[in-house]
């Protein structure tokens, strides 16, 4: 039964070995590197290799295996793999810093893995809360640079995440009243016609949490400045695995209590995709701090994805049916193209438009790949974004969702607005002094390529 | 590493000669067929061909694209590779479009052009390039976003009724949609398409564009482009949505209409030249657009016709001008003056080009107009008399332009002017050569047209026929 929890563990020994070697080797990040390298990537190995037929159940323990959420820790452990390079590099200057981020980013993800195991709803709070602390503290970890901004980003954060979890438990809590358990697979799975009052109020609560958590839109206000407060490697994390987690956080909360997304609910869904995108693009036309407008841009792709979330419906393989397949090919390609255009900003310090200006000259295989990656955002073929939004649309059209299809793609103009500018900065303005070659840096280059791989190899596909 | 790029186009031109000499006009269907799937669960395939409406799109892209690259050799000295990439990326994204049998595959060529095209103005092109290529990109792919819903739209409708999904045009073709599904995917199809004609009032992306483009980029704009909207009311919206098409005709003989005589008539006003010959595309492919829309065989082989010639005429005068641009650095008429003095093969040139576009008998563009007026006067007289005006307008504006560059006292930058240099003339020979060729003996062109535009409008009013009288 241990076996279950083998990448768990060996996350958890690994975030608590790079702390001892943090305090133990001052300034030596390189070897806490490699340490949480290797461990992700033995978690990652033991957990896709554990894939034998596990039961939907494990009863005598409050853990279920989830595989709809099973695909999308893959995915957040690649994500998390690639921002630990970027972090080294990034705090090349400051090796115990390094360390200090990357044993948070390791408790995050066991905080990830934690909720993704979620048999009760207790265990994923719990995850929850492991999932973020870790966050609130990385955000601040860019002080010695930005000063109070970070801590100014990180305590918006916490605050506001910490009334999120406040709802999530008061919900919990009304769940509990009405149901008598706290299971997550239990009397709900039946169906949604045991949902009383007391249960819908619950839900209410929790589904305000989950879409925090999504930064959709109305509950999206902390995601902007945490993400500029916040180190570039960090704020790559929280655009990618922590999205991803939230994904599986809305699947296991709203699918295990009501058997699916409860059909009242499609409308209310269908509208907070509509605003989420088009506020998400509309308000990042004006950014130039480029971490920022990639939080918008992060809103806005939320939007778009809730296209697909609305046509979900219980039963079939995984506990769900409907739009899974491009659900889980839009998070893919979403994490590769914003990892991507993360570890572009994060290799040459970019955090204004100003930086990005005349990036075609300094590094040209940079800056295509940016544009590629930006390209890939607005939706351009023959990329994967271009496809992720093809299958979405293609599915609202063919329920009937015509009006949703026809937003999703009036939003993708708009959001050419905003990733125009940055390709037209790297491109088409010249910065003033002159424009030496600068080299990309290994890690960052190892990061940039392997996500342009697969933005340009999952754009070809099925 | 030029010399690389222009080896790559002349090939592919050599290849669509082959095309165009072992193209049988009379066979029915698709030629040259290739078909692959490629995402069976989606219905699509890598399905490319051509037919009697495609072919000479082709043929015209893969002619001016070395003549572009011809004319660029001295203008573009920065960043030529990028250029070299960026054109041929572009040429391989127009043949794509003009090929796909796949409304997919359509799709993606279709963006395919905007990234190239973005570049090419927005590095390669004068001093509000930014501004301009912006407003393009951001404008086509607004239409283009929203031809993507509509493309959807024709999936989902086809798969509701039959049953399965599949975008190949050539089975979307055999079953046709229902009318109520019909009327929202025109409208999306419409704006995608529209946009890129451009007809009025979609146009306003287009000056800009063409002004702040550099000469190569222009050609293609004009000369190929702006054909892709046009191709695709022919090749999707058309033959897949009959009825809203056909409800939609007034509409469009209408706004083509305007665009004839409003693009004629801000011409008149440009002392820009380029701007006064973007203008005029606008009224050219107006005039396609009523062929088109007049739905009968003299009307709809006339308007894909002029697309051919308005290509081969307006990449002209956009070469010549940016050969212009190249010795005078400025494209203002109030600037030059007298200049066939000074460069008097160039004035001839221009001037067979100018004819050309104003339609004199003879000359190419004059068949075009001639047969989509004739095919709109089968539909209604009153607005052919109305398209008339649109010609004598485009003589009147193009001899006033050649009149007051060409002719009369010197202006001030005359002086420092030089005539056609040898490689100059090569690239404008061939297009010389055609505008006789397609004036004096149009069968050349009409030949594979016909049957294929006999086809479309049996697509049209046959399942108009066959599903009932609205």
């Amino acid at each position: 039964m241990m076996a279950f929890a083998v990448p768990e563990i060996i996350l958890c020994a690994a975030s608590l070995t790079v702390l001892v070697l943090d305090s133990l080797f001052q300034g030596r990040g390189r070897l806490s590197l490699w340490t949480a390298l290797f461990a992700v990537s033995a978690a990652l190995a033991v957990f896709i290799l554990n894939q034998a037929p596990l039961p939907f159940f494990l009863a005598h323990a409050n853990l279920a295996r989830d595989p709809l959420g099973q695909v999308i820790q893959v995915f957040i452990l690649l994500a998390g793999l690639g921002v630990l390079i970027l972090l080294a590099d990034y705090f090349r200057d400051d090796p115990a810093a390094s360390s200090r981020v990357s044993a948070l980013i390791l408790f995050s993800l066991l905080g990830m893995f934690v909720l993704a195991s979620a048999g009760d709803f207790l265990v994923l709070y719990l995850g929850l809360e492991l999932m973020t602390f870790p966050i609130y503290l990385a955000v601040a970890s860019h002080a010695a640079r930005k000063g109070r901004l970070s801590y100014e980003a990180s305590v918006k954060y916490f605050v506001m995440g910490g009334i999120a979890s406040a709802f999530f438990l008061y919900g919990v809590s009304l769940v509990f009243a009405a149901g008598g358990t706290l299971k997550l697979y239990g009397p709900w799975a039946q169906g949604p016609g045991v949902l009383t009052a007391l249960s819908v109020t619950g839900l209410t609560l929790m589904a305000a949490t989950v879409f925090f958590k999504l930064s959709a839109v109305p509950l999206h206000f902390w995601a902007p400045d945490a993400y500029e407060g916040a180190p570039t490697p960090v704020t790559a994390f929280m655009a990618t695995a922590v999205k991803g987690a939230a994904f599986i956080f809305l699947f296991k909360t709203l699918g295990a209590l009501a058997g699916g997304i409860p059909a009242q609910w499609t409308g209310l869904i269908a509208l907070i995709s509509l605003i989420s995108m088009t506020w998400g693009n509309w308000l990042a036309i004006r950014q130039t701090h480029l971490n920022r407008l990639m939080a918008y841009s992060s809103i806005a792709h939320v939007g778009y994805m809730l296209i697909g979330v609305t046509g979900l419906n219980a039963g079939g393989s995984g506990g769900w049916s409907g739009p899974v397949e491009s659900l889980l090919f839009y998070l893919a390609s979403y994490m590769a193209m914003t990892l991507g255009a993360f570890s572009v900003l994060s290799a040459f310090r970019i955090e204004t438009l100003d930086d990005v200006r005349g990036l075609s000259k300094r590094s040209p295989v940079a800056a295509a790949l940016l544009a590629l990656f930006l390209l890939s955002l607005t939706g351009i073929p023959p990329t994967a974004g271009f496809l992720a939004k093809f299958y979405i649309f293609l599915d609202a059209v063919k329920e009937g969702r015509v009006g949703l299809a026809i937003a999703g793609a009036l939003n993708s103009a708009l959001a050419a607005f905003y990733y125009l500018k940055v390709i037209r900065a790297a491109y088409l303005e010249e910065e003033e002094g002159d424009a030496r070659r600068v080299p990309i840096p290994r890690g960052p280059a190892a990061v940039m390529i392997a996500c342009a791989a697969l933005v340009i190899f999952l754009g070809l596909c099925r | 590493m030029r010399a690389f790029a222009l080896g790559a186009s002349l090939f592919v031109l050599l290849l669509s000669a082959v095309l165009a000499l072992a193209f049988e006009p009379a066979a029915p269907g698709f030629q040259f067929l290739v078909r692959a799937p490629w995402s069976s669960s989606y219905g699509i395939t890598y399905s490319v061909g051509v037919d009697g409406l495609s072919l000479g799109l082709v043929v015209l892209t893969a002619l001016l694209t070395p003549l572009s690259l011809l004319v660029s050799y001295r203008s573009i000295q920065d960043r030529v590779r990028g250029f070299l990439i960026a054109f041929l990326i572009l040429e391989t994204g127009l043949i794509g479009v003009f090929i796909a049998l796949d409304l997919f595959l359509f799709y993606i060529f279709w963006e395919l052009v905007l990234v190239p095209m973005y570049f090419i103005i927005g590095v390669w092109g004068h001093e509000n390039r930014i501004y301009a290529t912006t407003k393009f990109v951001l404008y086509t792919l607004f239409g283009s976003l929203l031809m993507l819903v509509g493309i959807l739209g024709i999936a989902a409708a086809h798969a509701k009724e039959t049953g399965v999904i599949t975008f190949e045009l050539a089975r979307l073709y055999q079953t046709g949609l229902t009318p109520s599904w019909q009327g929202w995917i025109f409208l999306c199809l419409f704006f995608g398409f529209a946009i890129k004609i451009p007809l009025f009032p979609f146009h306003t992306w287009l000056p800009d564009a063409h002004v702040q483009a550099p000469a190569a980029g222009s050609v293609m704009l004009a000369g190929v482009l702006l054909k892709m909207g046009v191709y695709g009311f022919l090749r999707v919206a058309l033959p897949i949505l009959s009825q809203a098409s056909l409800a939609a005709v007034p509409l469009l003989l209408g706004l083509g209409l305007i665009g004839v005589v409003y693009g004629a008539f801000v011409a008149l006003a440009q002392d820009d030249m380029k701007r006064l010959v973007a203008y005029s595309s606008v009224a050219h492919l107006g005039f396609s657009v009523i062929g088109i829309f007049s739905l009968n065989l003299e009307g709809v082989s006339g308007g894909v016709l002029q697309m051919l010639n308005h290509g081969i005429s307006t990449g002209a005068l956009f070469l010549l001008l940016g050969i212009l641009y190249e010795r005078g650095h400025s494209y203002r008429i109030s600037d030059y003056g007298g200049v066939a003095m000074r460069m008097p093969r160039f004035a001839a040139f221009f001037g067979i080009f100018a004819f050309s576009s104003m339609g004199l008998p003879g000359l190419n563009n004059f068949v075009g107009e001639f047969l989509s007026i004739f095919g709109l006067f089968k539909v209604n007289r009153a607005a052919s008399v109305f398209a008339l005006l649109g010609v004598v307008l485009a003589a009147w504006y193009m001899l006033k332009l050649y009149q007051r560059v060409f002719l009369g006292a010197p202006g001030v930058l005359t002086g420092r002017l030089r005539d056609l240099s040898g490689r100059e003339i090569a690239l404008l020979t061939p297009l010389v050569i055609l505008v006789f060729w397609l004036g004096i003996y149009p069968e050349t062109a009409l030949g594979p047209i016909r049957p294929g535009a006999e086809r479309l409008i049996d697509a049209v009013q046959g399942r108009f026929v066959m599903e009932g009288v609205l």
